[in-house]
């Protein structure tokens, strides 16, 4: 029935058509069932992007062959080739993941010439599955911020509100998606950085557990964090992401020989009998009263639907953020000492060696960068690594043993995924402190090395709210799961924004 | 809390990174004020705990001791993408100044 409606509307207008689409899934059975074209799909997100890119800048780079990869897809189909689910899907790639052909700026002016010289594991993956790459999307300076204003190349503005920021620092890639430039996007997350902006662009995205997908051809920032993880509108775009992304690859040790997560399994729309954590820490002051009581309505449909909703504590949470970021400045700082004006990127030359590093990285850096690597500098220096740096890794060990813990008791920990919605472009720009307290309720994820999804859950000052889902490392089908149930007791995910001017 | 102009310099020069003036004015206040955060730590009971370093509990993957040659085409992009070369040779300033030899 569906597939007819949709039909009827393909020959009406296919502009009006993509707002329906609301998942990979279902463009994935239409393109399957010939009822439309890859081209036609893709030509749609290209309408899309012409009107209103200018306003959004989700892309730094678009790539120029996407109709004559989405005409070979169709031919492909057309001759009776069996496809998989992504072929012939628009997706959209955060510029600190290697493309082949594309510039991998990272967000910065140190690599704003810098083109990727071959393909990370996820984009082969993805080019195995016949996807196609639309763009690469804006990003913070490495990864670093939670508005994508630490950008280069300017901020990216959020679709439901462009005074607003799309959070980061994955916010091109969340934008692209929630202004329907690509079906989904690939992001990276250190400490929130696909799961915030998926919440304040009202999308779906997901961390992998550590360990999950190959990080091959990411720009690192924080090595001992950092997870590559898809954006879509539903939990079952992500998942069909997800598997085509995740698995052993010998170019990235920290990836095992875990069976790939049980979409299958997971979409199976129940909850019933899943023990449901809600942390008594994270509903604390300082967490916007509207986004509380939004987060509260799902954890009541959870219950409904047939969870047990258990009160947990996980008594470290008040550290946990000065421990993430005090291993990030660390991490972040002996990480981006490649960048030194000698190889590759952005070079300045002076008089000798050292002015030539201190010139190359002073311009090339923007200031975000500077400061945490400047912060990361001084906390392994000698006298001071032990009170910084030991000491926020054993902080991080409580953090772990606090979800250790916790899922002893519980299947999933539920929250927010940011204590509010989406804030104006420069509220907190000039404030690092304030920036870092929106990433209060991710950073303990990436801590753990545990999985965690956010999906829509309504919205509060007319902007959207996410939910966060939490399980036990590479416990991925479990979170998909009672994401899917809930989004398929509600329509948030459907949800589009207007986008007029 | 701020720090001392020389404490932000001294960072910056281990940092290998050259501020601007006002640059530094600045980050004598940021860094100032993001290390008076972070020092909370401090007050964590973490008596008899080990420091967790990484994400994973996996440890000595192994792999055959085999090189894996390069693409050649990597390889010349590599190339072209440095800052100063002579042929396909990297050329970087002297580390050791004022040698001949």
């Amino acid at each position: 029935m569906r597939g007819a409606r949709l039909f009827i509307a393909t020959k009406q207008s296919l502009e009006c058509m993509i707002k329906e689409f609301f998942g990979v899934g279902e463009a994935s059975s239409l393109l399957r069932e010939k009822e439309i074209s890859s081209r036609e799909l893709i030509q749609s997100c290209l309408d899309r992007i012409g009107v209103h890119e200018e306003k959004i800048h989700a892309f730094l780079e678009r790539s120029d062959s996407v109709l004559e990869e989405a005409d070979r897809v169709d031919a492909r189909r057309a001759a009776g080739e069996e496809l998989g689910p992504l072929a012939g899907i628009p997706i959209a790639v955060k510029t600190v993941i290697l493309t082949k052909g594309q510039r991998a700026t990272a967000g910065s002016k140190m690599l704003e010439h810098y083109q990727a010289t071959y393909d990370a594991t996820v984009i082969e993956r993805l080019r195995q599955a016949s996807a196609i790459i639309v763009g690469m999307t804006n990003t913070d300076e490495f990864a670093m911020g939670s508005s994508t204003e630490h950008s280069r190349f300017g901020p990216t503005r959020n679709p439901w509100n462009t005074t607003k920021v799309p959070g980061g620092s994955s916010g091109g890639s969340a934008a692209a998606v929630a202004a329907g430039f690509a079906l989904a996007a690939l992001g990276s997350d250190t400490g929130g950085s696909v799961r915030q902006p998926a919440s304040l662009c009202g999308v779906t995205g997901l961390k992998p557990s550590y360990g999950r997908v190959s990080r091959y051809g990411l720009i690192a920032l924080v090595s001992s964090f950092d997870q590559i993880g898809p954006f879509a509108r539903d939990v079952e775009g992500v998942s069909l992401l997800l598997n085509a992304i995740e698995g052993q690859d010998a170019r990235d040790a920290t990836t095992g020989m875990e069976p790939a997560t049980a979409v299958f399994d997971a979409l199976s729309n129940n909850v019933t009998g899943l023990h449901v954590g809600v942390p008594k820490e994270y509903f604390i002051e300082g967490m916007d009263e509207e986004v509380k009581q939004r987060v509260q309505e799902a954890i009541d449909l959870l219950e409904k639907g047939g969870a047990e909703i258990i009160e947990i504590s996980l008594p470290h949470s008040s550290r946990a953020l000065a421990a993430y970021y005090v291993i990030l400045f660390c991490e972040a700082s002996s990480n981006l000492a490649r960048f030194d004006g000698m190889r590759y990127g952005f070079s300045s030359t002076g008089s000798n060696l050292k002015d030539t590093y201190e010139l190359s990285r002073g311009d090339g850096f923007g200031a975000e960068t500077k400061r945490r690597i400047m912060l990361g500098t001084y906390a392994l220096s000698k006298g001071y690594y032990d009170a910084y740096y030991k000491q926020a890794a054993r902080v991080r060990a409580l953090v772990r043993q606090d979800f250790e813990e916790a899922f002893k008791r519980v299947d999933v920990v539920v929250g927010p995924t940011s204590p509010s919605v989406a804030w104006n472009i420069g509220e907190k720009f000039e404030d690092p402190i304030a920036m870092y307290l929106s990433d209060i309720y991710t950073i303990s994820a990436n801590l753990a090395g545990i999985c965690s999804l956010s999906v829509p859950c309504g919205f509060a000052h007319g902007l959207p709210v996410g939910l966060q889902l939490m399980a036990r490392p590479f416990g991925e089908a479990t979170v998909l799961r009672a994401g899917k149930y809930y989004q398929s007791v509600t329509d948030w995910h459907k949800q589009t924004p207007k986008m007029d001017e | 809390m701020s720090l001392s102009r020389e404490s932000v310099e001294k960072i910056a020069s281990l940092a290998r990174v050259r501020l601007e003036d006002e640059e530094r004015v600045l980050y004598q206040e940021q860094l100032g004020s993001i290390l008076e955060y972070v020092e909370q730590l401090g007050a964590a009971d973490t008596s008899g705990v080990s420091e967790l370093a990484r994400g994973t509990t996996r440890t000595n993957v192994m792999r055959a001791d085999e090189s894996i040659p390069c693409d050649p085409a990597v390889r010349e992009a590599m190339i072209k993408a440095f800052p100063r070369r002579q042929g396909a040779l990297l050329e970087v300033q002297a580390v050791f100044e004022g040698r001949t030899e």
